[in-house]
């Protein structure tokens, strides 16, 4: 077999650091659930756990209540919620134990309010669809998360404890209108892909634009870098809920080994997309010199190794997100995700899809699939395929030759 | 290696000012500073 070339050399050594990374980031404890029932129940003397719940005894060994917590999905991870319930039936406390999410999502469902409002309800009749999680627009997954975390420990608690059978809300298959247009863009894709000239041009177009109202505006769902960390950590989020991601992330991998090029980010992406909007309106097309945009690109590949591993060692896949995606298309961010967007915007009116080719940690991902995918087709055929510089790959001058670009 | 013109300048300055906020960006989300 042949030796492999020396950027995927630089990448099997990287690979190797953030596998140590993530079985660091999974060697360290597990979450400490008794202190959180503790603070649930003051004045609790000792704490058993039997049966999948915690049995919290107060002095002379009296029961005061108990307490489960059962994980749920959330955006970056899994979400763990201490639900605490008193001998009388009544919700004694609620406390998160972990969650993974971003920190200006998770600060959006305003958790503190919620599980405020349903302590102190009755187990059995708890409000659980309380406006502050449930109803913020671009971070409903995190909400759900809480609702279905706190509703699984209380229906725990409730069939342990007072053999009451509490039904959970069946979780169907959900196939809706994100799912049906995701699988309509890569469709376009390889219609565009194979034509020339005006028509895979508007084609392109008219994808992108598609990808820029539905991905971006309305449902907020590109491909980000925490996505694929929290993939990459086995946090594999639930198909029946979120088919999206899997659909995005399957179309942008098969695309890039059939295609050569992945259609995602040609057809799809609404950050792409914005950008090329923004270019439309500015004209300007500078050209950078090869070796500014090698060492941006070198830049970028060392940005995205550094997220990876800090994601990795810390297992908070959502931390690893740069983008500025949700400052655009949620309208949420801080003063320096804003000001990033504010860069990028303004750099398209100059520079060709500026995130694009420099910044988006896509570009790298995909390079890492066609360099190991030409390595592969090379030692298979005893030649090594000729492994394209990376100064040469980011004007996508494939498809310049084939009028692709505007 | 050609001189430098204006506009080489101005998108290395953007270049370098986006590297910078990015990782000033990573670098709030791992330390949790607002």
């Amino acid at each position: 077999m042949k030796k492999p070339p020396a950027r995927l050399l630089r990448v099997l050594f990287a690979s190797v650091l953030l596998v140590g990374a993530l079985a660091y980031g999974r060697t360290r404890s597990a979450p400490d659930l008794i202190t959180p029932v503790e603070e649930i129940f003051p004045g609790s003397q000792r704490i058993e756990f039997q049966r999948g719940i915690h049995y919290v005894y107060g002095g002379a060994g009296a029961l005061m209540g108990w307490a489960g917590a059962e994980e749920a999905n959330g955006y970056g991870g899994p979400m763990l919620l201490v639900v605490g319930v008193d001998t009388l039936g009544q919700v004694a406390g609620v406390r998160v134990v972990q969650q993974r999410e971003t920190p200006v999502f998770w600060r959006m469902v305003r958790a503190p309010e919620y599980l405020r409002a349903i302590s102190g309800s009755r187990f059995d009749s708890i409000d659980y669809e309380y406006q502050s999680v449930v109803a913020v627009t671009g971070a409903t997954i995190s909400g759900d998360a809480i609702v279905e975390s706190v509703r699984s420990s209380v229906a725990r608690v409730a069939e342990v404890a007072f053999d009451v059978q509490l039904p959970l809300p069946p979780k169907p298959f959900e196939f809706g209108f994100l799912e049906l247009t995701i699988l309509v863009l890569f469709a376009v894709g390889i219609v565009g892909h194979r034509l020339r000239g005006p028509i895979r041009r508007r084609l392109r177009w008219a994808g992108q634009l598609v990808g820029l109202l539905v991905l971006g505006f309305w449902e907020n769902s590109p491909i980000t870098l925490a996505k694929i960390t929290a993939f990459l950590t086995g946090y594999l989020p639930d198909p029946r809920t979120g088919l999206a991601i899997y659909l995005l992330l399957g179309g942008f991998l098969l695309t890039s080994i059939f295609y050569g090029r992945n259609l995602y980010c040609l057809y799809a992406c609404p950050f792409g997309a914005a950008q090329r909007v923004v270019g439309a309106i500015g004209g300007f097309r500078l050209k950078l010199p090869p070796w500014v945009v090698r060492l941006m690109e070198g830049a970028r590949n060392v940005v995205v190794f550094a997220a990876l591993f800090m994601a990795f060692i810390t297992l908070q896949p959502a931390l690893a997100s740069y983008e500025p995606f949700a400052a655009l298309f949620a309208l949420h961010g801080t003063t320096l995700q804003w000001f990033l967007l504010f860069i990028v915007l303004t750099g398209s009116l100059l520079i060709q899809t500026p995130w694009c080719n420099f910044f988006c940690p896509m570009r790298t991902f995909e390079l890492v699939v066609l360099d190991t995918k030409r390595w592969w087709q090379g030692s298979r055929k005893g030649s090594p395929g000729p492994v394209k510089k990376a100064s040469k790959a980011w004007t996508g001058a494939r498809d310049q030759k084939g009028g692709s670009e505007q | 290696m050609r001189r430098l013109r204006i506009a080489d300048w101005t998108a290395l300055f953007l270049g370098l000012l986006t590297f910078g906020v990015i990782v000033a960006v990573l670098a709030q989300n791992f330390l949790g500073i607002e």
